[in-house]
């Protein structure tokens, strides 16, 4: 099933356009099947411009929702179309699936687009965005890696293994099942990251707010080299030097796998999940 | 291709006077006769230079050509005289002039030369001819050329297909269907009568600018990278060309929405193919 209708203004669709049509989004809907449903799909999103959401659900194919959103006026303008009315334009896309590997991507760095997905539980995920976007994750178990450059990064319900990155937008997680031994990063420069663990999860934690505080409701039992890790080298031309690390190293349950929480200019929260 | 032999060929205008010395400049007039009972196809195919065309109540085809060699010396002169062909073809329903160069490139037909032969051979002269033709309006029209000039029609009936490389496309007061292509230059187009075939008009950078008269009815094809879309017609959105469900090819599923954006003018007619990736698109409703 498939609606396409876009809003231009009235001039260009008084007179022709059922009202209700004229109201709809400009979407596609598209079913993605699987070559093999019984194995976990790895969906595969790198955008310029856009939002993503996946939601994982209890079905067999991927189903996607695709909003190219219509472009905005360039700042130049065509002194030469004075008189004439601006076309919006939106982004063309592909969708791609073999060998269980969906890959999504747009042809115009310069047009947003929103993929709207809705994947078996139990999907890998593998999603960046630079622009104007969100990337929202939710009820999925596998290995996510997750990106996104000016905005944030939302993981909702999550399980498997994590890394999740941010440059200027928060990242935030709640995971209710993590895979043993297996390392996770979760960063931002300019955001907040913020993540909620099962209780029971086995960890070693390496913390760290360059220009803001760090907080966990977790007993973190503080490494004794916690104290600063310091590294000393010297290089060819001589020049001896030591730096001091300055995360906060620890363990919860014992300890595990590395756990990496580190923003630049936000604070780090590491809570206790139910 | 057309841009490698560019290279060979077409230096920058500044290295011209320094590099060649010896120049020969000469002009052709030919009348061209259509056989009777045919279709009436003027087909010019050029490397260097300009083709201009003007629509005209003749039965004729008049060209004037201008041709100028540029060479190092003497021998390079007689060299181009013998490489660099200029032929025609008359008494045919198809009639016009054809420019080959050392290899036989014809503009608009694939060239099949390997690199190292370029090298060899690049030549020490340089040939442009400039078309300057009235046609009987009603002829149908295959323009070509590559280097260093504009195609530019006027008043002509028939259908068209014009190209360029490395200069503008204008057609004024036309009529007909057809393609309109360039690749660094505009394509202006002002149409007497509206198409009734499909046609396109396409350039990489610069802008499209097409004038249609009152009463058109047909589906708008537009994309432009880097620049907008604009028109003054009451146009209707329309859906993208996209299949309804993806397909699945040797294992591959592919679902694919292109970029062009499809508006339709009117009660919707011909499809109307409008592109470029630098600049803007213009669809203009000629009068107003």
């Amino acid at each position: 099933m498939r609606m396409r209708q876009c809003v231009w203004g009235l001039a260009f669709v008084l007179g022709s356009m059922p009202l209700a049509a004229r109201q709809q989004a400009d979407s596609d809907r598209i079913s993605v099947p699987l070559s093999d449903p019984s194995r976990p799909a790895v969906i595969d999103i790198s955008l310029v411009q856009g939002s993503i959401t996946v939601r994982g659900t209890n079905r067999k194919d991927v189903a996607v929702v695709a909003r190219p959103e219509t472009d905005r006026p360039n700042r130049r303008s065509d002194p030469d179309a004075t008189g004439l009315r601006r076309i919006p334009q939106s982004a063309g896309y592909k969708i791609t699936e073999q060998g269980n590997r969906i890959k999504m991507s747009s042809d115009s760095p310069n047009r947003a687009i929103t993929f709207e997905i809705e994947a078996p539980s139990r999907t890998n995920l593998k999603l960046s965005t630079v622009n104007g976007g969100e990337i929202l994750v939710e009820n999925i178990e596998g290995d996510l890696e997750v990106s996104n450059v000016n905005g944030s990064v939302t993981l909702n319900g999550v399980a498997g293994s994590v890394v999740a990155g941010a440059t200027n937008g928060s990242v935030r997680a709640t995971l209710t099942r993590v895979t043993d031994a297996r390392e996770m990063a979760f960063t931002s420069l300019n955001g907040t990251v913020d993540v909620t663990l099962p209780p029971t999860t086995k960890a070693n934690l390496r913390l760290q707010s360059d220009h803001g505080d760090v907080y966990s409701d977790f007993d973190v039992q503080l490494a004794p080299s916690s104290t600063p890790v310091i590294q000393e080298s010297r290089s060819s031309n001589g020049r001896y030097r030591i730096s001091r690390n300055r995360s906060i190293v620890g363990t919860i349950n014992g300890g595990g796998p590395e756990f990496e929480l580190r923003t630049f200019n936000s604070n780090v929260y590491v809570r206790k999940g139910r | 291709m057309a841009i490698a032999l560019a290279l060979v060929i077409g230096p920058a205008q500044a290295q011209r006077s320094s590099r060649y010395d010896v120049m020969d400049d000469s002009a052709i007039t030919r009348t061209l006769v259509f056989a009777a009972g045919g279709g009436r196809t003027l087909d010019v195919r050029n490397i260097n230079g300009f083709i201009h065309v003007e629509g005209t109540n003749d039965s004729a085809v008049q060209m004037s050509i201008r041709k100028v060699i540029r060479a190092e010396t003497r021998d390079d002169l007689a060299d181009a005289g013998r490489d660099v062909r200029l032929e025609f073809a008359d008494n045919a329903p198809r009639v016009g002039a054809t420019v080959t160069d050392t290899q036989r490139h014809v503009c608009g037909e694939p060239w099949h030369d390997d690199d190292r032969d370029h090298e060899r051979r690049r030549p020490h002269y340089e040939v442009r001819f400039d078309f300057t033709i009235r046609v009987p309006r009603d002829a149908v029209l295959r323009l070509c050329t590559i280097n260093a000039a504009d195609v530019i029609v006027s008043g002509t009936r028939g259908d068209f297909d014009v190209s360029n490389v490395n200069g503008l496309v204008e057609m004024r007061d036309v009529a007909g269907s057809g393609r309109a292509h360039t690749v660094n230059g505009p394509v202006t187009v002002t149409f007497s009568a509206n198409p009734k075939q499909s046609s396109s008009f396409k350039t990489v950078n610069g802008n499209v600018d097409v004038s249609f008269p009152p009463g058109l009815a047909a589906d708008f094809s537009m994309k432009t990278f880097n620049g907008g879309l604009f028109t003054d017609f009451d146009a209707l959105p329309l859906a993208s060309t996209a299949p309804t469900a993806g397909e699945r090819r040797n294992g591959k599923f592919i679902y694919r929405v292109n970029e062009f954006t499809r508006v339709r003018v009117g009660n919707g007619g011909p499809e109307i193919a409008f592109e470029t990736l630098n600049g803007n698109v213009r669809a203009r409703r000629a009068g107003r």
